[in-house]
């Protein structure tokens, strides 16, 4: 018998290539063992293509179940599960969908999965304590510098195809499909979960979404708004998108610490 | 035996989320599965809703207590944080393994019985406890595999755990069942080798599911897709008459059925429990 690692390294080899190099520490005497181990190669496959069907349902509408099944098999072998939580599976589906050539065909796939795993994640993420408005005002008496950050429960995702409006159609019980037309426009989408854990998507102006990235770079709030400012059109809309996400606890206060992402 | 666990329980699935949240469920307990409510959202506010209106255990099927490198302490840290905030009546693992270094499956592994995997193991369970602060049960798998050039029986193996590390066993009825038809050994030896000492705090129930095989043989897969069969609740009859009255669940993962079939199984769980009581009962006075 080998050590226990190595008998567990071959084991993992096995399950996530075609390979079946650990027979040789099975019991013979048992019938069927390559059979057998073929289970556990079954169960992994099968249990991790169903969490990328769970965590992205429209981009498995969009391309059917045998075409989706094909592309999460490649990238169950290429990306194994990293760790015991399978809700924590399949972060990087988007980018692989890209490189894709399967998917070559659909450009705006791998848009609509970076959508779809954004709004997974912030279904089941940990908020932390907000930023309230006094709080903020306080911050900004004390010192002009104030950093924050977006909460875990909110995230922003830039876009090239305007699929944050096909995905809205998929939820409904009957879409008309006929009004949609895709475009090519990159853009940003606000992804929040609210407190009644509602998760909404909300596709921001130029000026909300430079405000919201610059403070992710780290940035000051003082700073941030004045680029936002500077790129808004419409200074009411900005006003409005800030007050919204203060309303749903967006921003924590940072002090000295670095950003959630 | 745990007073609020008397009655049998059942597992704790999404379908069955909102009708549970009226509190009317006559199940004598829920059990969730650990990782489902890591982090926050709906479903944790949930269970911590539950959690107040049912007992509730939590079973882990992700820390992989049998890996060879050190348990994950992030995963660690997440499940501690979880049963702080449910404060459930039993905390229990598998005696498998599911990840080595940064690769895992969404599956529980058999391990090789051998010295050094009891030793590995057992200090597992020690840093588990250790951790929380409280005992944690561990239970047996269902397994279509075995490894070659080994120290111990699965049995001697669980009862070493168990008395090594001071945990409690979760003897899973039907993973019995399978296991025995897989590997080729009596079930009802299984049973009769499991430590009497009262290490076994809980009883799993489940159904499996029948692969016939090209060579005639029968390979038993553990579904939890269907009632409890016969030869189930005969083995549990015998495990409950050798280790006395233990908490009982019933579990089902796949196709899940309306909740009133299930508590109808853990009610049938009660009637077993109500006549081996009799039965010993009857045995004392005559």
């Amino acid at each position: 018998m080998p050590s226990l690692a190595k008998l567990q390294k071959a084991l993992l080899h096995d399950i996530y290539t075609d390979s079946f190099e650990s027979l040789t520490y099975l019991d013979e005497r048992i019938p069927d063992i390559k059979g057998r181990l073929n289970i556990y190669k079954n169960n992994t496959r099968l249990n991790l293509v169903d969490t990328l069907k769970n965590i992205y349902p429209v981009t498995l509408q969009l391309v059917g179940d045998e075409f989706f099944k094909t592309m999460a098999r490649h990238y169950i072998k290429q990306v194994p599960m990293e760790g015991g939580n399978r809700n924590a599976y399949g972060a990087g589906f988007s980018a692989f969908i890209s490189s894709f050539k399967g998917a070559d065909s659909l450009p705006y796939l791998s848009d609509m999965a970076k959508l779809e795993y954004a709004y997974f994640k912030m279904g089941l993420a940990e908020g932390r304590e907000p930023l309230t408005h006094e709080g903020l005002q306080a911050a900004l008496e004390q010192d002009g510098d104030v950093k924050i950050a977006l909460n875990k429960h909110v995230c922003l995702v830039k876009i090239d195809f305007n699929v944050n409006d096909l995905w809205v159609l998929h939820q409904l019980d009957s879409a008309d499909y006929s009004s949609f037309e895709l475009s090519l426009n990159p853009f940003s989408i606000l992804i929040l979960r609210d407190a009644s854990y509602m998760t909404w998507m909300k596709a921001l102006d130029t000026g909300t979404a430079e405000f919201l990235e610059h403070i992710q770079s780290g940035k000051s709030f003082a700073e941030s708004m004045q680029f936002a400012m500077e790129n808004q059109s419409n200074l009411e809309n900005l006003q409005i998108d800030f007050g919204y996400l203060m309303n749903h606890q967006s921003f924590i206060q940072l002090n000295g610490e670095k950003t959630n992402d | 035996m745990t007073d609020t666990l008397k009655k049998s329980g059942v597992g704790l699935r999404h379908p069955h989320m909102q009708e549970l949240l009226l509190g009317q469920s006559p199940v004598g307990f829920l059990e969730a599965h650990s990782e489902n409510y890591f982090g926050g959202g709906l479903a944790r506010e949930q269970l911590i809703k539950i959690s107040k209106m049912y007992p509730v255990t939590l079973h882990g099927v992700g820390l992989s207590l049998g890996r060879s490198d050190g348990l994950d302490k992030n995963h660690l840290k997440q499940l501690k944080a979880l049963i702080d905030e449910v404060n459930p009546v039993f905390v229990s693992e598998h005696l498998t393994w599911s990840g080595y270094s940064h690769t895992h499956v969404p599956d529980l592994l058999p391990l090789p019985f051998t010295n050094e995997a009891l030793d590995t193991f057992v200090d597992h369970v020690k840093e588990f406890q250790d951790t929380l602060g409280r005992q944690v049960l561990v239970e047996n798998p269902s397994n279509y595999l075995a490894f070659k050039d080994l120290d111990f029986t699965e049995t001697e193996f669980l009862n070493l755990v168990a008395e090594r590390s001071g945990c409690g066993l979760l003897l899973d009825i039907n993973n019995i069942v399978v296991s025995a038809q897989n590997l080729g050994y009596s079930a009802e030896d299984y049973v009769d080798e499991i430590t009497d000492s009262g290490a076994v705090k809980q009883f799993h129930l489940a159904g499996y599911e029948v692969r016939d095989l090209e060579d005639g043989a029968q390979l038993y897969l553990d579904t939890h897709g269907h009632p409890v069969y016969p030869e189930v609740w005969e083995l549990y009859k015998r495990a409950l008459r050798r280790l006395g009255d233990t908490p009982t669940l019933i579990e089902w993962d796949m196709d899940i059925p309306a909740l009133s079939v299930l508590e109808k199984e853990a009610a049938q769980a009660d009637g077993v429990r109500a006549e081996i009581k009799r039965e010993h009962s009857h045995a004392v006075a005559s």
